[in-house]
């Protein structure tokens, strides 16, 4: 194994990072770190604590549902207005502040310079502001529900006039600390996005060429990028909503000249990119555990990251499916349900792709990759649900129903929660040096995919019935007052769900302390974060290593072994498992 | 392992049948107050029934329950507040809805009762008490000399209110906004007695009513 | 080293058929449950406009083509996990899926989601335009005006004119006639409200500052809930409407009856949308509080 300097700027010399670094303390190690390792657990535990939030927000709304004008345990009697703020905020935290740092940051952070056998991420210092300026934006969100009047009620969207006047929504400091929140979160992706870019093209191993690099990381990147590109008018319209707000401007206000549709369009021209920078990830996420245990190399590696960049691009192209009936001009519509259909030809190809990874392969059905495959069944049933949204006729009726909510929680939940658990349950042993428990695991699993199923099936039922998004209470409409079961029934296996959640709560936190001890690599995986101690130490590797292929040689015909690391050279023979000591 | 197993569990479990039994029996275990029902009216008359100019709210703070419990009826029912171009009172209709029974709304009306109210500000109207003071004399008739309401005569305290609210309940019993509902005696009858106000002496004893004390 | 209880390659060998029989009782599961209740609108609600079958047809068809592909695409799923579940002595193959050959398996698949997507657009567009772009000769106009929290209704009155004086005012009621094509002009007083009519398939946003126009031709006599689809403040769940599909008979009647109303005074007096303008920011103005259209009809207003 040959070893070389790395042509990055931190490289310390040739015998990897450790030398003339002293013992940090507590806060050095853990509040104030620039490791790259450290700030990615420090998103994912942040996103981990905010989907308690989010999840007690939505625990509460929907016991408003299924009991109305009942007091909900742990919460009380929820009033219109409460209701409203529950539903706004669920919205916001499941997006910005469980999806965007769990999978982008927190997984980016973490790997991407494990992947690509490096040290840390290029700006180590600008990642460690990205995190603070995160967990501000976190805390200012939470502080919204504790100031007079209440946290925000608009919904996620936050459609002015609502959202820009007080008078009409009654949520004068919310309303304003929603915004700064979300301006905030932005601020710190943009921060984060730089590294994860900048690393993946500037810090690859000696070898690794763009191709050998892993799925994860491409999608982190590509992501990013996306981000990057589409952020921008929203920042633009964040601006000009806070002015509305506090200084008496008139951007969307009709009686000033103002079109409170152009926040639409700042909006949703962020929007619909944003769900394909999480869903991205979240699919990268998905082929890496996939692969490595169907022991097979990614179908068509190239198509992917093709389709991946097709899709991102035509992203820019569908945003105006959010408004077809929203008072924008129906011919424009059109063509928006046009681009909005062709949008599902390159994700189909790339969901057609993981399922085609599975012939041949030799599958094992361990918690990570129950998951996994979960997000591709539970994905595909999102996917066809949008197209009757896509599809503009239809559109007309299912617009602000519950067919929607369903939708994109097919999407949405299989990105940041299916996703997430695979990922986790997979890199569990490198971040933690332990193993999960394989069976508490699988009850999890079971328990959450059914739950979840049997919350979000009566919500396509009861959308297809004429139920109305945001409403406080049905009992106002005649013809939806049948539909009532079916809305219980979906606030009762919510609370299944919730109560699976603290096995795996249980699991994670007593793993992390007396799981069995992991070796390095516990997976028999290919991809060079494997390489490393687990877990690594400051530095991540004793030597930096030199590829010598791409990262799914899998069952490689011939071989004494069904994996091939990508640090081994090409006649060594097994694997060499890296037992450097954890010196920091 | 069998321990990690079993104390999950017992932990899943515990969640599970705890969530139940509360959803179930919530309602029976933890009564609704008329403080928690308050909640969905203090976004915009305030935390403590003070009203919010800003939203056309009036301070409720201290006034009857006999008379808050009978004005969400009457919304409810659409006898108050159901007319195109009342504005507020629309939205009270809506507001009122919050309650969802005749319990409920009693409840409510009896904290809000006992809200202790706010010294008025100064009058937002511009006018002459002296003036206004005249035609008060109809008015206390039903609502007492010193605006402290009469209940046998469905008559709220008016001491209570601010000018520019008095003001826009007589120009909507003037202009049949409010009080033309025939099955609404008592809203007709206020419709007639808001007409022996001239129009232009309106504010006047909006004015007056203002300086009326509790 | 991780024991072998807990050595997941091992478990996962070990548990994999009832993982499999448990992804089977899902699917099951999930069958019971739609075959409860239907994605069809008409399963629930009448048909009531000349499109609202056009519409529940174009979510028929979109729901075979894509119940077809979610079909294929999840029995291939779950047969490939069965059938290359990792066995004793069988290795995975090498297969990079770069080869023409190989690729054919994805690209033949999506050039056909690719046509299929092309026969819903053709359908979805034409469903589109019919209600959304083009209308057909209008025989009565309604105005709809949306406010936080309620809908109130304007209607023509016996002069079949809006902006007379016998036009007809109501809160929360609005009166139509079955089998006549409708135009409706929709406001907003505030903020963002859309008008929703399940029965008829029918919505629209309503933004402040526009008058945003659309058509509707009921087929269905009864009463049906109208709903504000778009979030509009604590009040949105509690501003219903409700939609009143008359006879002919019906109709006469009742414009006959707003007219005895009217001439007894006991009408709401018409006030031109133009006369109601949207909420003011501050109640208190130095004189009057402005914009609430308080003055009677004919009295200068403001």
């Amino acid at each position: 194994m040959s070893v070389q300097h790395v042509d990055t700027s931190h490289a310390h010399g040739s015998h990897g990072h450790h030398a003339g670094h002293h013992d940090p303390g507590f806060v050095q190690k853990y509040l104030w770190s620039t490791d790259h390792k450290m700030i990615g657990m420090q998103y994912m535990f942040t996103g981990m604590v905010m989907a308690l939030i989010g999840g007690f927000a939505v625990y509460v709304f929907r016991m408003q549902l299924a009991f109305p004008g009942e007091a909900v345990p742990l919460f009380g009697r929820v009033s219109a207005a409460q209701y409203n703020s529950l539903v706004t905020m669920h919205g916001s935290i499941m997006i910005f502040w469980v999806a965007m740092p769990v999978l982008l940051a927190g997984f980016g952070n973490f790997l991407i310079p494990l992947m690509l056998g490096c040290d840390d991420m290029v700006f180590p210092r600008v990642n460690r502001l990205s995190y603070q300026i995160f967990l501000l934006s976190a805390v200012i969100l939470v502080a919204s529900f504790f100031v007079p009047g209440g946290a925000f009620g608009g919904a996620w969207t936050a459609y002015p006039p609502l959202s820009a006047n007080s008078n009409y929504s009654m949520t004068p400091w919310g309303s304003t600390l929603w915004v700064v929140a979300v301006a905030l979160e932005f601020v710190a992706f943009l921060l984060g996005g730089i590294n994860f870019i900048t690393t993946a093209m500037n810090s690859r191993a000696p070898g690794m060429r763009m191709f050998d690099v892993p799925i994860v990381v491409w999608m982190i990147a590509l992501a990013s990028i996306l981000f990057m590109a589409s952020v921008g008018p929203l920042i633009a319209g964040a601006v000009m909503l806070l002015f509305d707000q506090n200084l008496g401007t008139g951007f969307f206000d009709p009686s000033r000249g103002g079109d409170p549709v152009l926040w639409q369009h700042l909006f949703w021209f962020f929007g619909h990119p944003e769900v394909y920078v999480v869903l991205l990830p979240a699919m990268g996420i998905v082929a890496d555990v996939m692969a490595v245990f169907a022991r097979k190399k990614l179908f068509a590696y190239r198509t992917i990251i093709y389709t991946a960049v097709a899709t991102g691009v035509i992203s820019f192209f569908v945003w105006a499916h959010h408004q077809f009936i929203a008072g924008i001009d129906p011919r424009m519509a059109s063509l928006f349900s046009v681009t909005t259909l062709i949008i599902s030809v390159p994700i189909a190809e790339m969901v057609f792709v993981y399922i085609a990874t599975l012939y041949g392969g030799s599958i094992s059905l361990t918690t990570p990759m129950l998951w996994a495959l979960a997000f591709v069944a539970e994905f595909l049933i999102g996917g066809v649900t949008g197209i009757f949204l896509g599809a503009a006729g239809a559109d007309i009726y299912f617009h602000d129903t519950y067919f929607v909510t369903a939708h994109f929680h097919y999407t949405f939940f299989p990105i940041a929660f299916i996703a997430a658990f695979s990922g986790i349950t997979y890199w569990f042993p490198k971040m933690f040096g332990r193993m999960m428990n394989e069976t508490l695991g699988k009850v999890h699993f079971w328990g959450t995919i059914f739950s979840f199923n049997v919350i979000f099936i009566p919500l396509f039922l009861t959308g297809s019935a004429g139920d109305h998004r945001r409403i406080y209470d049905y009992s106002q409409f005649a013809d939806l007052a049948h539909l009532q079961p079916l809305r219980t029934l979906a606030t009762m296996a919510l609370l299944v769900m919730i109560a699976f959640q603290f096995v795996f709560l249980w699991n994670f936190i007593y793993s992390l302390f007396r799981g069995p001890v992991a070796e390095a690599n516990p997976w028999k995986a290919n991809t060079l974060e494997w390489l490393a101690p687990s877990p690594p130490p400051h530095g991540n590797f004793a030597e930096f290593p030199t590829v010598y292929r791409g990262p799914y040689e899998y069952s490689v015909p011939g071989r004494a072994t069904d994996y091939w690391p990508q640090h081994l050279a090409d006649d060594a023979e097994g694997p060499k498992s890296s037992t450097s000591s954890r010196s920091s | 392992m069998t321990v990690r197993l079993f104390g999950a569990g017992v932990v899943a479990g515990l969640m599970l049948v705890g969530m139940s039994t509360t959803a179930c029996g919530g309602g029976a275990a933890s009564p609704i107050t008329g403080r928690d029902l308050y909640r969905s009216c203090e976004s915009c008359h305030g935390i403590s029934g003070e009203g919010d100019t800003k939203v056309e709210a009036p301070q409720i703070a201290g006034l009857p329950a006999w008379y808050v419990s009978s004005q969400l009826e009457r919304f409810q029912q659409g006898l108050r507040g159901k007319h195109p171009d009342d504005v507020e009172g629309l939205r009270m209709r809506a507001m009122a809805s919050q309650m969802m029974s005749k319990a409920e709304i009693e409840a409510v009306a009896s904290y809000i009762a006992g809200l202790t109210p706010r010294p008025k500000a100064a009058p937002a109207l511009k006018g002459d008490p002296a003036a206004g003071a005249s035609f008060y004399a109809v008015c206390g008739a039903c609502h007492g000399p010193k605006g402290e309401g009469i209940q046998q005569m469905n008559a709220p305290p008016l001491a209570g209110f601010e000018d520019w609210y008095v003001a826009r309940q007589l120009r909507k019993f003037q202009t049949g906004v409010r009080g033309r509902i025939t099955e609404d005696p008592v809203g007709l009858q206020m419709s007639g007695m808001a007409m022996t106000v001239p129009p232009e002496s309106v504010d006047n004893v909006a004015a007056y009513v203002h300086g009326l004390s509790k | 080293m991780a024991s072998t209880e807990n050595d997941p390659l091992k478990i996962g060998r070990k548990v994999f058929l009832w993982t499999v029989l448990g992804a089977a009782v899902f699917v099951a599961s999930a069958w019971l449950l739609v075959s409860r209740g239907s994605l069809m609108a008409s399963w629930y609600l009448a048909q009531g406009s000349t499109y609202a079958a056009d519409i529940d047809n174009l979510v028929l068809l979109i729901g075979i083509i894509v119940g077809v592909w979610l079909l294929a695409a999840e029995l291939v799923l779950f047969w490939l996990i069965f059938r290359f579940r990792a066995r004793k002595g069988v290795a995975g193959q090498y297969i990079a899926g770069e080869d023409k050959r190989e690729k054919r398996w994805v690209s033949y698949p999506h050039y056909a989601v690719l046509a299929f997507d092309v026969v819903i657009l053709v359908f979805a567009l034409r469903v589109w335009n019919d209600i959304k772009v083009t209308a057909p000769a209008t025989e009565e106009t309604v105005r709809i005006v949306a406010q936080q929290w309620a809908w109130t209704f304007i209607h023509e009155g016996p002069d079949g004119k809006l902006d007379t004086p016998d036009d007809i005012r109501t809160v929360e009621d609005l009166y139509v006639q079955v089998n006549k094509v409708y135009r409706f002009e929709l406001h907003s007083r505030d903020v963002l409200h859309s008008f929703s009519v399940p029965v008829f398939r029918l919505k629209q946003d309503a933004i402040p500052g526009r008058m945003i126009s659309g058509w509707f031709t009921p087929t269905v006599t009864g009463t049906f809930d109208i709903q504000c689809a778009e979030i509009c403040g604590l009040g949105h769940g509690y501003m219903p409407a409700h939609l009143h599909v008359q006879t002919p008979a019906e109709r006469t009647a009742w414009l006959r009856d707003r007219e005895a109303d009217r001439f007894a005074g006991r009408a709401i007096p018409p006030t031109p949308v133009a006369l109601v303008p949207a909420r003011p920011e501050a109640v208190v103005a130095a004189d009057h509080p402005a914009g609430h259209a308080l003055a009677p009809a004919g009295v200068e207003g403001r």
